[in-house]
């Protein structure tokens, strides 16, 4: 896996705030990443043209962010 | 902790995406089956977590959808994840390559039938013809001939010479001779008599001049071909010059013959002013559809009336076909029905009419043509791919017909979408994600216009990566 995970993961982190079911999400970014990796065969971190870390971590957030508007549009509210 | 505006802010950062993640899916017996397995759906809430232990009736509702959600294993696998990883890369890798080779292919065979279609049922439309002009000598609308002719009325008395008088008056002329009596009498006209000399060849130059007794007398009668009348004029303008006495053989010519020659040039003005006339009347029939030409739609336009046509009456192109259309013109058998020249914006106005309907024709024709082409392509490959399996092949035909019958293509829809949907729904069943994968490479080089296909590609297994590592999460509400 290559060093740009853990920078994703960090940015997940920076982005949506310190919480531990939050590690979660980081450690979706490196099983993303790592599952990129293995398709193309390739360290991402040294791609010049993509930036696939920050891809993943970017839709994962924006999932986890559909996932907790959809509870709060069954009338609850997003709770870290 | 996360805030609304964190979510907001999420949000907007990237959009909102879809479910999916088909492709994903283990197939049964599989080692990445065996892990779903291990981290499918729990059903149960995690063990401490108590629905109404002193929490509201919105955290209840809360708990209850998350908890249909629960699945940690992403987290509790983490040792596994090399494994998660190839398994994944293997299912993903065989999507990307059905998505490529297969539906991609289609798409393309598609695509490509649907654009022959519509320039096949185009060509075949009454307008799509060219204007090609044909060179004529513009003599007759020189506004020094105009002048010299005159435009009042003739004499009552002009006739052509005798035969006696032309053969005296062109006795022995030579071809030199003969340009310096018609340059002395209207050097004016010079350019234009050296011009329309020049046009003819040096036999014909011959020819004419030994023959020019012969020529002037029946000159009337013999001009068979409008656009060579120029003999007639230089024959005019040759007895102007005998009649002013500058032929260089006759110094003294007899009130008689004076007379004869005056005579003469009004019957050659009349002529020619006929002539004229004429052929302001054969302009408006001026225009065929030429089906001999390499083109078979080939309008010919005589190229003196085209400009007529456009410097007097304003014309367009778009009038000038409606006339023809409308007129039902062929080659050679060209017949007057209407004067485009009486009312040219009506014949526009009907071309525009015409032009719609006979486009909407075309249309809905190419959008036949290319839902034949999608079940003939479709059809071809999914013989490819099934091979013997007779059962599956009639299943995916039904489920062919189905589709295309429901959902006749229509040429307001981009046509690679269109094919892009059919061809993954009957291409791929339920094995792969194809139309998600090249859905997202189509926006992706949209967008980025100088990235390459393989970097799309990629971009848009992440995506199906990214969702299919979500349908694992379990969010945890407390």
């Amino acid at each position: 896996m290559g060093d740009g995970t853990s920078i994703a993961a960090e940015r997940v982190l920076t982005a949506v705030g310190s919480n531990t079911n939050l590690i979660t999400m980081a450690n979706s970014v490196a099983l993303g990443v790592s599952v990129i990796e293995n398709l193309i065969g390739v360290d991402l971190s040294k791609d010049k043209e993509l930036d696939v870390c920050h891809h993943m971590a970017t839709l994962l957030c924006i999932e986890f962010n559909r996932r907790m508007m959809a509870i709060e549009n069954t009338g609850g509210r997003p709770i870290a | 902790m996360i805030t609304q505006n964190v979510l907001v802010k999420i949000r907007d950062v990237g959009g909102y995406l879809p479910t999916s993640g088909i492709a994903l899916n283990a197939l049964p017996g599989t080692p990445l089956a065996q892990l779903n397995n291990d981290l499918s759906y729990t059903q149960t809430l995690p063990a401490d977590i108590k629905p109404s232990e002193g929490l509201s009736d919105e955290e209840n509702d809360i708990l209850r959808i998350s908890a249909k959600r629960d699945v940690g294993g992403v987290e509790r696998h983490t040792n596994d994840l090399s494994i998660i990883s190839k398994e994944i890369s293997s299912r993903l890798s065989a999507s990307l390559s059905f998505a490529r080779n297969t539906v991609n292919a289609a798409v393309r065979a598609i695509v490509d039938a649907g654009d022959q279609a519509i320039t096949d049922c185009s060509s075949n439309s009454r307008f799509k013809m060219l204007i090609t002009h044909v060179a004529a000598d513009p003599v007759y609308f020189d506004n020094t001939l105009t002048a010299l002719l005159g435009t009042g009325p003739r004499l009552s008395t002009a006739k052509p010479l005798s035969a006696s008088t032309a053969q005296l008056i062109t006795a022995d002329i030579n071809e030199t001779q003969f340009l310096e009596i018609i340059k002395t009498n209207s050097s004016s006209l010079d350019p234009l008599v050296t011009a329309l000399w020049s046009s003819l060849s040096p036999d014909d130059r011959s020819l004419y001049v030994s023959t020019l007794g012969g020529v002037i007398l029946n000159q009337p009668v013999s001009m068979g071909n409008i656009y060579k009348d120029h003999l007639a004029l230089l024959s005019y303008l040759y007895i102007l010059g005998v009649k002013n006495g500058n032929h260089p053989a006759l110094h003294e010519l007899s009130q008689d013959m004076r007379l004869e020659c005056s005579n003469a040039l009004d019957y050659f003005a009349v002529q020619i002013t006929k002539r004229i006339e004429q052929y302001l009347l054969d302009d408006k029939s001026n225009m065929l559809i030429d089906s001999t030409a390499s083109y078979r739609d080939a309008v010919t336009v005589i190229d003196t009336v085209y400009k007529r046509w456009v410097a007097e009456k304003n014309g367009t192109h778009d009038a000038i076909l409606a006339y023809m259309v409308a007129n039902n013109y062929v080659a050679g058998g060209a017949t007057k029905q209407a004067n485009l020249y009486a009312n040219p914006e009506s014949f526009a106005k009907t071309y525009q009419s015409m032009s719609r309907s006979d486009t909407v024709e075309s249309r809905v024709r190419a959008n036949a043509a290319t839902d034949n082409a999608i079940r003939r392509i479709l059809t071809q490959k999914l013989g490819e791919l099934l091979g013997d399996n007779k059962e599956e092949y009639r299943k995916r035909m039904i489920q062919l017909d189905t589709w295309v019958t429901a959902n006749p293509y229509n040429h307001g829809v981009p046509l690679d979408l269109h094919a892009l949907r059919v061809a993954s729904e009957v291409l791929s069943g339920d094995a792969y994600d194809s139309s998600e994968i090249l859905l997202f490479m189509r926006g992706y080089l949209q967008d980025n216009p100088t990235a390459s296909p393989s970097t799309a590609a990629t971009m848009a297994a992440c995506q199906l990566v990214a969702k299919w590592i979500c349908s694992q999460w379990i969010i945890n509400t407390r």
